[in-house]
């Protein structure tokens, strides 16, 4: 099989830097270990069950990874603690390991996602240089900005355009969503407040695009969009790839080892198709985009003389800086029957706090938005189970008084990386493939614990100037390692003895060799979900090695 | 979020696997197997009488064993050792309540002697048989009445949420 470059991974940012290269003529060979998505076998959100079947979560769908011990908890913290009015206080003396999310499969974790299209705040871009924590991205808002644009055109992202923090050089292709009924109550608390409420830009149609559907509000795309109207990596990035001839995508393609050559060069890649046959190509160009978990593993379980300490970890880095993420959400029922089940998942939010420098006592920033989609509080079996108490004839009188009252307000924060929290490989069993399994290791810090602190008030606040009772559950990471967004475990930065990949994402010491995902991220940003600036800084990688091929460098 | 059935189960545990493998290894002096069998169906016409009671069925509601939710739980629990332990001695606690109120078996009572234990099992102390019994077959019943549309009459909902989804999220409800 020939092809100039070879990427590993079809999520957010294989999928962009595949169709990024792709399109100029460049010939690609898209790895993904997992399947491809198809709606009418995996989705069930047209039956009475459907609350019953999360998206797929099986071997099948998700990568092994282990986890390292986590933190004892401590008890001046208790108010972070996740709670029920059902189930109560969560139990245990230490943190509790609950999941990594992700999907192993074409599209990636975009199958999965809420559809939240954000671009950083360039505040949060310069944390080290501005209060001496993390490190500070080796490459400017402005200089992102011209692919963040392209990014938002290919996927479809419904915005509007008025974000002071953010400047733009082109609008939304597609207009805002509206604000559903439920959502508009939760403006109206934090107007209350003083607060700003405005419209979430979302990756997921506000009208017909490009041969696309609109939305129709089921809120339930973490389930998996059965329409298409959410702008997942596979039917944006990838089918366009595809489409131009010179990409060519191998699904349930497991890469079982990469070998560096001798002229600082990766010379050979090698990968188990789906029948267990094994197959290698020396490509002009290695691109790894396997997240903030796989892409280190990947990396780290190359064993040769010429990188002794796994491939590209010449600074010892990899693995090293890993951030989660960072969020907390609270619940309560409102007096006013709302069909809060109704909307798209994220409609709204605030990004009052989004600044480095906003939230008083601890540098980084936190955004607000609503929640009851992300907290599965839109559907029969969930209002049965976690919002209607007592049982027999009170349980069914609970749940006629109670559906569609629930208002969620989530909060995502800025984690800023610390000795404690990075992948390795785990010394145990092997995968199904007889390579080692990524660990995780977690810790959330002082730093953490503050911001978190505000977020939980902060939501608290919101939902009664909304005219809410008091929560009934409230959910945390403080007390559970429950991350959708990670980030940071193979830093880019100018400096090669302390970052894995440059500016460009390129390995400081393999030519051939890049990074495309999150694992590069030096900062996590104050909230914002990271596959738009993901897909972004694909598409520049793509650009730039076109370019470096073009040039006959590479 | 909290994983109810596989908490409790983990917290009620081991301990009790081992008190109820000592209890039944114990040596007993045999009884007739149609007595035998007669207990059985008495416990078993139990378990439908408990989660009968606990999601009964009302004018606009078919209720749990309508559905066939009990079945489905039955299942669930055939498939899970620990859940069987569990659902074993709470039956025997369940009898031995039904008959210190003059019934054969929980099935047998009135619905206000049903409740009365029911009641009792809900305020019993954590981690107890008939508390944990009582927390994980109620998540249970819950969580397969509601997977059925019969049991959304009046509650507000026009799902499931695909193939129409909910247009004009924006209106109050009922005004879309």
């Amino acid at each position: 099989m020939e092809a100039d470059v070879v990427i590993v991974g079809a999520g957010a940012g294989g999928a962009a830097c595949a169709w990024a290269l792709a399109r100029h003529g460049v010939r690609v060979l898209l790895l993904e270990s997992g399947g491809e998505y198809v709606p009418a076998r995996d989705n069930r959100l047209h039956l009475a069950d459907w609350e019953q079947h999360p998206f797929p979560d099986d071997d099948k769908h998700t990568l092994p990874y282990r986890f390292g011990p986590l933190q004892p908890l401590q008890p001046q913290w208790d108010q972070l603690r996740s709670w029920s009015h059902v189930f109560g206080r969560r139990a245990g003396a230490n943190r509790r390991a609950q999941k990594y999310h992700h999907v192993r499969g074409v599209g990636g974790s975009t199958l999965h996602f809420s559809g939240e299209a954000h671009r950083l705040n360039p505040a949060a871009m310069q944390m080290q240089t501005r209060f001496g924590v993390a490190a500070d991205w080796p490459l400017t808002y402005e200089q992102l900005e011209p692919f963040y644009v392209t990014a938002e055109q290919l996927i479809g992202v419904a915005g509007d355009a008025n974000d002071s923090l953010r400047p733009r050089s082109r609008d939304y292709p597609l207009p805002a969503h509206v604000h559903s009924y439920a959502s508009q109550k939760i403006g109206l608390g934090c107007r209350k407040l003083g607060m700003s409420w405005t419209a979430n830009p979302l990756a997921i149609l506000s009208r017909p695009w490009q041969g696309r559907p609109a939305c129709n509000y089921c809120g339930q795309c973490a389930r998996g969009c059965p329409r298409g109207d959410k702008g997942t990596a596979d039917l944006t990035f990838v089918a366009r790839a595809v489409a131009t001839g010179n990409c060519v995508l191998r699904s349930a393609c497991h890469v079982s080892g990469i070998k560096p050559g001798g002229d600082d060069r990766v010379a050979q890649v090698r990968w188990i198709d789906a029948q267990g046959a094994e197959h290698a190509v020396a490509p002009r160009v290695l691109i790894i985009a396997c997240g903030a978990v796989q892409t280190p593993r990947l990396l780290l379980s190359v064993n040769d003389a010429a990188a002794p300490r796994g491939l590209g970890n010449e600074s010892g880095q990899i693995g090293r800086n890993f951030m989660e993420t960072l969020a907390w959400g609270s619940s309560a029922l409102h007096p006013e029957a709302l069909g809060s089940h109704r909307g798209v998942p994220a409609d709204g939010i605030c990004w009052d706090f989004n600044a480095p420098d906003a939230v008083p006592g601890v540098p980084g920033g936190v955004r607000f938005n609503v929640g009851m989609a992300e907290a599965d509080l839109a559907g029969p079996i969930n209002y049965a189970r976690r919002v209607a108490t007592g049982w027999g004839r009170t349980h069914r009188a609970n749940m006629k008084n109670s559906f569609g009252h629930v208002l969620s307000v989530g909060s995502i924060g800025e984690f800023l990386p610390n000795d404690g929290s990075y992948i390795d490989l785990d010394p145990g069993a092997p995968d199904q493939y007889g390579q080692p399994v990524a660990r995780i290791f977690s810790r959330v810090d002082q730093p953490e614990l503050r911001r978190l602190d505000f977020m939980a008030g902060k939501c608290r606040e919101i939902l009664a100037a909304a005219g809410c009772d008091k929560p009934f559950e409230e959910f945390g990471t403080y007390d559970t390692f429950s991350a959708t967004h990670v980030f940071g475990s193979c830093r880019m930065g100018r400096d090669a003895r302390n970052s894995v990949v440059d500016e460009n994402c390129r390995s400081h010491r393999w030519r051939n060799l890049y990074i495309a995902d999150a694992s590069v991220f030096p900062s996590s940003g104050g909230g914002e979900s990271p596959s738009l600036t993901i897909a972004a800084l694909a598409i520049r990688v793509g650009a730039h090695v076109r370019d470096r091929l073009a040039a006959r460098e590479l | 979020m909290p994983v109810t059935r596989r908490r409790l189960l983990a917290v009620f545990g081991s301990s009790l696997i081992a008190v109820l493998a000592a209890w039944w290894s114990w040596p007993r002096k045999a009884e007739p197997r149609k007595v035998e069998s007669t207990a059985a169906a008495r416990k078993e016409a139990g378990f439908r009488a408990w989660i009968d009671t606990l999601v009964p069925a009302e004018a606009d509601f078919p209720g749990a064993a309508a559905l066939g939710v009990a079945e489905r739980i039955r299942e669930l629990i055939g498939e899970q050792p620990a859940y069987a332990a569990l659902t074993r001695a709470a039956l025997e606690w369940l009898d031995e309540r039904a008959r210190a109120q003059g019934g054969d078996g929980f099935a047998a009572l009135a619905d206000e002697d049903r409740q009365a234990i029911v009641s009792a099992a809900a305020a019993s102390a954590p981690g107890s048989t008939p508390r944990t019994f009582f927390q994980a077959t109620l998540d249970d019943a819950l969580f397969h009445t509601y997977a059925d549309e019969r049991a959304w009459l009046n509650l507000g909902y026009a799902g499931p949420p695909q193939p129409i989804g909910f247009p004009d999220p924006q209106r109050p409800p009922g005004k879309a």
